[in-house]
């Protein structure tokens, strides 16, 4: 039987080559649609990761939509202002925060999101709020230097060096307006409940080791996102204060030491803490599953997608601008590969009928010997499923060495990648021995239906 | 096994409609060699293809043994040409992409019997093929690929063989080693032969003859 099927596909070689090739075709382009989805290329987030520490977000509250108007608060010393934008800030008073009841991820949510597959690290947002020279409001941030090291976000520091490990005191603050002062004395107001004390203030020396600027060739302009609102004395420095504050990096470690201080050791409840992933190209499935463990969680050029028009309306310019439009290369690659595979499909249904009429008397014959209808369908059935399963192999590893090439240049991990593959391969193998099946049903049951006597006597 | 054919009428719809049998009642007793013939049209090949199942016939019966088959689905018709049913055709209808061998191991295959390439090789070798096992069809004369297809017609070791024309497309020096073998076959392993001829040869030697005329037996 097999000897007879691999003959057939021999004598009929420019028929089967067709076939295995047009299967081919739409298998590699239904990889290909299947790689495209699963998160964003590195470029896209390079200022986001560096201001928030992630690539996918997750959140203590529900994420407004883009529509939704004055969902968000900020709330410093004396004023709250009422906006769209869903922005990542302490999650208490003094900070820009969603309408009503300030809430915090639990330390239990942040080690679950921790253990999600393609999570290299949890970043929690580590900010208080603090007052510079003029009573000028800053926002403190402690960033871990080993983290911040594999994140890359040096990029911002512009003059003096980057903040390390054992930095101590040590700050990095915002170098827009000229060089970054040799020293810097900060007040922090003391936590009570969940509201910033500003009667009682302690007051921090820091001495600066570098300032940052985002560089002009970074969409990420952080410091050029002006703000209409004027936030505490006015003043022409307090007028950048927007977005939202100046932020002033000090060593993790510090910044957990001030925070104990300040709170008289309240445990650190943030409000949102940024996802590092293995792999960018993975951030969307990372995402959705985090999606299940928080209120919200989103990839950081989706939230700028939502985000986008806030900030432009309110800067003048786009804070972050995402490279990638959302759902557009999904819905098209999506449609692509279906085309693709109809197609290969229908080239495959047309030479399993020249197959079927080029061999009527062969079928014939066996079935005058005794095959059986089922025997003689499944004969056409399995070799239109070898053809197409050849096919799909050959075009899947086509596009999954590209893809493999891509993945391992993003540092994805292997055993990942692997995984991955083989799922994709099911997908699409499946996908097109479904369609060459599908097809084959029709010239199977014509051949299975053949009958004998009348071909037997035709020649 | 007998084989029986009670009242066969065989009618083709075309045009007016054939009738190519009618009324045949017949009987192929065990072990019996039974030639049938008569002039061309007279029904032979019909008679012969409802014995197999390879047509139904539009009134009558066929018994094969104690078994009505006439009524049997077409998956169990299939299961008994394939364990029962050896079939000889005057175009010899051996499949051309495969070696005599692996044309004779063809109905072993589909039965899924072990060593079918043994089994083959055994025919061959019994119908005087053995050194052609791998040559192909067109490598083969008209009584090699004849004796080929006896050899294949036998391999699941059929109750009954049926022939139609065997020697139709063969010299007389070929023809006669085909019926020479058919007859051995009959002889030594009692498979209900059953031959449709009109050659003078298979005529002239003694045994049973069914003579038609216009699909009836006369
Ligand atoms: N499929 C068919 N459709 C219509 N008529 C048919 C069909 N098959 C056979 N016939 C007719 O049935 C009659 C008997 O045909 P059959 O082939 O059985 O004759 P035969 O005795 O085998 O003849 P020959 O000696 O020429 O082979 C003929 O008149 C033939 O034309
Ligand atoms: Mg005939």
């Amino acid at each position: 039987m097999l000897a007879l099927a691999w003959r057939g596909i021999l004598r009929d070689l420019d028929r089967s080559l067709l076939a295995v090739a047009s299967v081919a075709i739409a298998a590699a382009i239904l990889a290909g649609a299947l790689a495209l989805p699963d998160g964003f290329p590195p470029s896209a987030q390079i200022g986001a990761r560096a201001i928030v520490g992630g690539d996918v977000l997750a959140m203590a509250q529900p994420l407004p939509g883009p529509a939704a108007s004055g969902n968000w608060a900020w709330v410093p010393a004396q004023h709250t202002y009422r906006t769209d934008l869903p922005l990542f800030f302490p999650g208490t008073l003094g900070s820009l925060e969603p309408a009503g009841a300030p809430s915090a991820l639990t330390s239990q949510q942040l080690r679950r999101l921790a253990a999600l597959p393609g999570v290299t690290a949890v970043y929690p947002d580590y900010a208080m709020p603090a007052l510079g020279p003029g009573g000028r409001q800053v926002v403190l941030r402690g960033r871990d230097s080993t983290l911040d090291a594999r994140l890359g976000v040096q990029h911002l520091i512009q003059s003096g060096r980057p903040l390390a490990a054992g930095d101590g005191m040590d700050a990095v603050v915002d170098a827009a307006a000229g060089p970054p002062p040799a020293s810097l004395t900060l007040q922090v107001p003391t936590l009570r409940g969940s509201v910033w004390d500003y009667g009682s203030l302690r007051t921090l020396h820091l001495r600066v080791v570098g300032g940052y600027r985002a560089p002009a060739d970074q969409p990420a302009q952080v410091e050029t996102a002006q703000g209409t609102e004027v936030v505490g004395p006015t003043g022409p420095e307090s007028t950048t204060a927007y977005w939202p504050s100046p932020d002033v990096w000090i060593p993790l470690s510090t910044w957990l030491a001030i925070w104990a201080r300040a709170t008289h050791g309240a445990p650190f409840a943030p409000a949102q803490a940024g996802l590092i992933v293995a792999n960018t190209l993975r951030a969307a499935t990372v995402a959705k599953a985090a999606s299940a463990i928080v209120p919200a969680a989103i990839e950081v050029p989706d939230l700028v997608a939502v985000a986008g028009d806030s900030f432009v309306q309110l800067g003048g310019s786009p804070v972050v601008t995402s490279t990638r439009a959302p759902g557009v290369p999904l819905a098209l690659g999506g449609l692509v590969a279906a085309l693709a595979i109809v197609a290969a499909a229908m080239v495959m249904a047309g030479t399993m009928l020249t197959l079927v009429a080029g061999r009527r008397h062969e079928i014939g014959v066996l079935k005058a010997l005794g095959a059986s209808p089922a025997t003689i369908a499944g004969m056409v059935a399995g070799e239109a499923g070898g053809l197409a399963l050849l096919g799909g192999a050959l075009g899947f590893a086509a596009t999954r060495l590209v893809v493999t090439v891509i993945l391992l240049a993003a540092h994805a991990p292997a055993g990942e990648i692997v995984l991955g593959g083989l799922r994709e391969a099911g997908i699409v193998l499946g996908a097109c021995l479904v369609a060459a099946l599908l097809c084959a049903s029709l010239p199977a049951a014509e051949a299975a239906r053949l009958p004998t006597m009348a071909v037997l006597r035709e020649s | 096994m007998s084989l029986r054919a009670v009242d066969l009428t065989k009618i083709y719809l075309v045009g007016q409609g054939v009738k190519a049998l009618d009324q045949v009642s017949v009987d192929f007793p065990p072990g019996s060699f039974t030639v049938v013939t008569g002039p061309s049209g007279c029904g032979k090949s019909t008679l012969l293809s409802i014995l197999g199942g390879l047509e139904r016939p539009t009134y009558g019966e066929v018994w094969m043994g104690e078994r009505r088959v006439d009524r049997l689905g077409e998956g169990e018709l299939a299961r008994l040409r394939l364990g029962s049913i050896g079939f000889v055709f005057q175009a010899f209808h051996l499949l051309a992409d495969l070696t005599a061998a692996e044309n004779v191991a063809m109905p072993l295959r589909l039965a899924r019997r072990p060593a079918a390439r043994e089994r083959a090789l055994e025919l061959l070798e019994q119908v005087g093929l053995g050194q052609r096992a791998d040559h192909y069809p067109h490598q083969l004369s008209g009584g090699e690929q004849q004796r080929v297809a006896v050899a294949r017609a036998l391999a699941n070791r059929p109750a009954v063989v049926l022939a139609d024309e065997p020697t139709g497309n063969l010299d007389s020096r070929s023809g006669t080693d085909v019926i020479a073998l058919l007859r051995r076959f009959n002889r030594e392993q009692g498979q209900t032969t059953v031959v449709a001829s009109h050659d003078p040869v298979l005529l002239a030697e003694p045994g049973r003859v069914l003579r038609l005329r216009d699909g009836r037996v006369e």
